[in-house]
């Protein structure tokens, strides 16, 4: 048996397309970006590439737009790993606690995580809809607090917030799922040993729940990290152009724009270069942190 | 007791008018799919009048909802068929054999996940003109497959290296070579965290706008994500039309979920539980 495990003809036939795929489609277009980044290129296949250096770099950082994009995406992940993971966590919680219920609830929070993205964010336009037609707007005139009516999506101060809003509404229901899975695991016997020592309520969920589920609620905030640093459909659909006054811009729609609008493909290879580069840094950071401490056993 | 029992309750009818909330936007898309464009322009949130079911016959017919969706459904079926016969192959490998440097393959896969699909964009774009493939939906499912392969290897190894070889030990005896194995043993064994991560690349390919945005330009090709995104701009007058357009794409979607809730949350997760 150990000869057939050993057979290297075997080895080799079964490994080599995932690793064709992989290479063909993976590494080596992520290493040509970076190449790419230090040349500029307008797009056009006759014209060939020109190096300059670190000039597309250079550019980037002297570029206030580039930098609004770097403030914007912290920004983005802070404040969805603030929401995102405490209101995931919460409502699993909650449906954890009903007795009936629970497939409809999960079902309720969950569907907009499924939905196409495209689907999502053209409907969450009418709810931002600029004019009192708004859906937001209207129920704000409605229950009387018709000064905080807004023009959502164009005004600077509100528009990164409200795309942030609407990625929060579809992924709050995966990271419900996640606690949820996580409570199926704690064993009952402990909850009960919990409860006959007296401990009841929220401190049931400080001082139980939470140091039990740690690896759970790890795991989430490192995905809610890196699926923001890459995001694009919901603020490319929400704010095609970034924004008024560049107010929603972020690392992978300025790098779109800057490619496919207007053919700055060297720029557009030193910003995905960036986020390469981001993303691959948060990650082993983020996996170093997570192997560090485990949840508590019990 | 009783006090406790009215808590209860209350709790749950709230709880119940949040879930309801929370899909107010879909619910909100399918009474405006129903309405016409001036009982849009009227008041977005008041019911429809009749039910005009025109707008699915113009979504269907000028939106061309359908072909969408069909495009989108042929991208992600190949897409997690390639996906799962590649990824099966080398976590098989990676799961049972014995091969030198084997911890570094596997990191080599997996760290694929650390790639955006935005580093790889640029240079696709240029190699594909290059080559002139663009519309190529065979290309487009080996790029699809690429990104969806890293989370397929974590899932099945994972998967994989809890079956006990006994089976396999058996087969082997009777004569059949490693790839009888792979096909009469392990595929069938593994079935289960096969659907699981197929649900999860299903839902990547079927959300993804990125690449068919660059990589297709022939309408009759776009995907759904691409054809809802034309509808509403080009069609921007026919709100009702195009809320038609996302219900008939939505509502499969969510039959399909409800029917297999269990399932597609374990697949969904399950990549978030093994990592």
């Amino acid at each position: 048996m150990s000869r057939f495990y050993r057979d290297k003809k075997i080895i080799i036939l079964f490994l080599l397309p995932a690793v064709l795929l992989y290479l063909l489609f993976e590494v080596i277009p992520v290493i040509m970006s970076i190449y790419f980044s230090f040349n500029e290129w307008p797009g056009i296949q006759s014209v060939p590439l020109q190096f300059v250096g670190l000039k597309n770099y250079i550019k980037l950082f002297q570029s206030p737009i580039f930098l609004k994009s770097l403030s914007n995406i912290a920004i983005y992940v802070i404040v969805s790993v603030l929401l995102q993971v405490p209101i995931g966590f919460a409502l699993g919680f909650i449906i954890h606690s009903f007795e009936k219920g629970k497939r409809f609830f999960k079902a309720a929070f969950f569907i907009p995580m499924i939905l196409s993205v495209t689907a999502v964010a053209l409907l969450w336009n009418f709810i931002f809809f600029p004019t009192e037609k708004g859906i937001l707007n209207s129920l704000l005139i409605r229950i009387g607090l018709d000064e905080l009516t807004n023009q959502w999506l164009v005004n600077p101060k509100t528009s990164l917030l409200s795309v942030i809003s609407v990625s929060t509404w579809t992924s709050v229901g995966y990271y419900m799922l996640i606690c949820l899975a996580g409570l199926a695991s704690i064993p009952e016997s402990v909850i009960e040993a919990g409860e006959l020592d007296g401990v009841t309520g929220l401190k049931k969920i400080w001082y139980m729940y939470i140091p039990m589920l740690w690896d759970p609620i790890k795991i989430s905030v490192v995905m809610v990290i890196t699926g923001v640093l890459k995001i694009f459909d919901t603020v490319y659909i929400l704010t095609p152009s970034g924004g008024t006054k560049n107010s929603t811009i972020v690392p992978a729609l300025l790098m779109y724009n800057e490619s496919y609008r207007y053919s700055n493909y060297g720029t557009g290879s030193a910003i995905a270069t960036i986020i390469f580069l981001l993303s691959v840094f948060v990650s082993l950071f983020s996996l170093r942190l997570l192997n560090q401490r485990k949840s508590i056993d019990y | 007791m009783k006090k406790n029992h009215i808590g209860k309750t209350i709790g749950y009818i709230l709880f119940i008018s949040l879930a309801i909330i929370n899909l107010y936007p879909l619910i909100f898309s399918i009474f405006c799919s129903f309405k016409s464009n001036l009982e849009i322009f009227k008041s977005f949130t008041a019911l429809p009048q009749q039910f005009r079911y025109q707008n699915y016959i113009t979504a269907w017919n000028v939106g061309r909802i359908g072909r969408y969706f069909l495009n989108t459904i042929i991208l992600a079926a190949s897409t997690i068929i390639v996906t799962a016969f590649v990824g099966a192959l080398a976590s098989y490998i990676l799961s049972k054999f014995t091969v030198k440097a084997k911890s570094t393959i596997h990191f080599f896969f997996i760290s694929g996940l650390m790639i955006p699909i935005q580093a790889v964009l640029i240079p696709l774009s240029y190699i594909f003109g290059k080559l002139g493939i663009m519309n190529n939906y065979p290309m487009l499912v080996l790029l699809y497959s690429a990104f969806c392969l890293p989370m397929t290897i974590l899932i099945l190894t994972g998967f994989m290296k809890s079956i006990p070889s006994e089976l396999e030990e058996a087969t082997v005896m009777d004569g059949a070579n490693a790839f009888q194995v792979f096909t009469k043993v392990i595929l069938p064994l593994t079935m289960p965290g096969i659907i699981s991560v197929s649900i999860f690349n299903f839902i990547q390919v079927w959300n993804n706008l990125l690449f068919p945005l660059i990589f297709i330009s022939d309408k009759n090709k776009g995907t759904i994500s691409m054809g809802l995104l034309a509808f509403f701009g080009e069609y921007s007058t026919d709100y009702s039309a195009s809320m038609a357009g996302i219900c008939l794409t939505t509502i499969p979607i969510i039959i399909a979920y409800v029917l297999f809730q269990e399932k597609i949350e374990d697949g969904l997760i399950s990549g978030a539980i093994k990592g």
